[in-house]
């Protein structure tokens, strides 16, 4: 019986994931794309929460997901409103481009063959962006708090000593 | 066992420490690492925002009701997305390491991230909610 001198074997990033292991990548990329979706369902709460507090004039917080604002009138709440619906449109933005390729990637991995390994590294790479962005994020509202805490200790100081 | 390798797979032979006999390249390695790294990071700051969040909003929700519902929600969100991080952060820094079974590790770790979004999805949906509710209370 005759062998071939030579048997190549798979290419690199042949390996195959069973079902159970394509089920976890899909619900994860379902899960990401629902993120997303909540994302986007919480900016248009968040246009809504504007436009009504604006519509009522009297109203002195505007609210947009976490991001609060103290505000006094109605140019004032309209303004307010727009930046807090800025910050979070970027947010939502930013969500959904990283999360959105992430996705994409994982839901590869379940439903083609003969590239698991690098769609894969290529979902988590993209999660890997994700994370790092989420991390100077972090770590400027980290500064940001703690300059706002000097600021309130030296202010308390102040008012105190007089 | 969930991860074996089809025959001819490329990999190192079996070990103990390896079941599956797979290895990631030096190259995807560095990606697990990244991710690890950057997850310790957020894992620990968001501990950290959840805790003291919590506290800070907690106040709120006595005094304002639904209205202060929505900080507190996100507040206790970034503390328990903190701690599934953590979780899947210590998987895939095996990965990275060479230390256990690639393959193994690496589903643990990504299997680690569905809490995380799990969390991420329900607490904007509440938050959405609690700021609709507040309009109308």
């Amino acid at each position: 019986m005759m062998h071939p001198p030579f048997s190549p074997g798979p290419p690199a990033g042949g390996y195959e994931f069973g079902e159970a292991e394509n089920q976890v990548f899909r619900e994860l990329a379902q899960r990401m794309r629902w993120t997303i979706l909540a994302q986007v369902s919480s900016l248009v709460a968040g246009a809504i929460a504007v436009l009504v507090t604006v519509l009522r004039m009297n109203a002195t917080t505007v609210q947009v997901g976490a991001v609060s604002m103290q505000v006094d009138g109605v140019g004032a709440a309209a303004v307010g409103g727009l930046g807090a619906l800025l910050i979070s449109a970027i947010f939502s933005g930013f969500v959904a481009y990283f999360l959105g390729g992430s996705a994409a990637a994982f839901a590869r991995v379940a439903n083609t063959r003969g590239e698991d390994v690098p769609n894969l590294i290529a979902a988590l790479a993209a999660q890997r962006s994700y994370f790092g962005v989420l991390k100077w994020l972090a770590i400027l509202g980290c500064v940001f708090g703690a300059f706002a805490c000097v600021l309130g200790i030296l202010a308390a100081a102040a008012s105190l000593s007089r | 066992m969930p991860f074996g390798p089809p025959a001819g797979s490329y990999g190192v032979p079996t070990s103990g420490s390896n079941p599956s006999g797979f290895r990631f390249s030096e190259a995807d390695r560095g990606v697990f690492g990244g991710l690890a790294a950057n997850l310790r990071v957020v894992s620990v700051l968001w501990i950290l925002f959840g805790v003291l969040g919590t506290l800070l909003t907690a106040p709120n929700v006595v005094l304002q009701g639904v209205r202060g519902l929505s900080g507190f929600l996100g507040s206790v969100g970034a503390l328990v997305q903190g701690i599934t991080l953590r979780a899947a952060h210590e998987h895939l820094r095996r990965v990275a390491t060479g230390a256990g079974d690639d393959l193994s590790s690496a589903m643990a770790g990504v299997a680690g991230l569905r809490p995380y979004y799990t969390t991420m999805l329900v607490v904007t949906l509440l938050q959405v909610a609690a700021t609709l509710l507040a309009l109308v209370v």
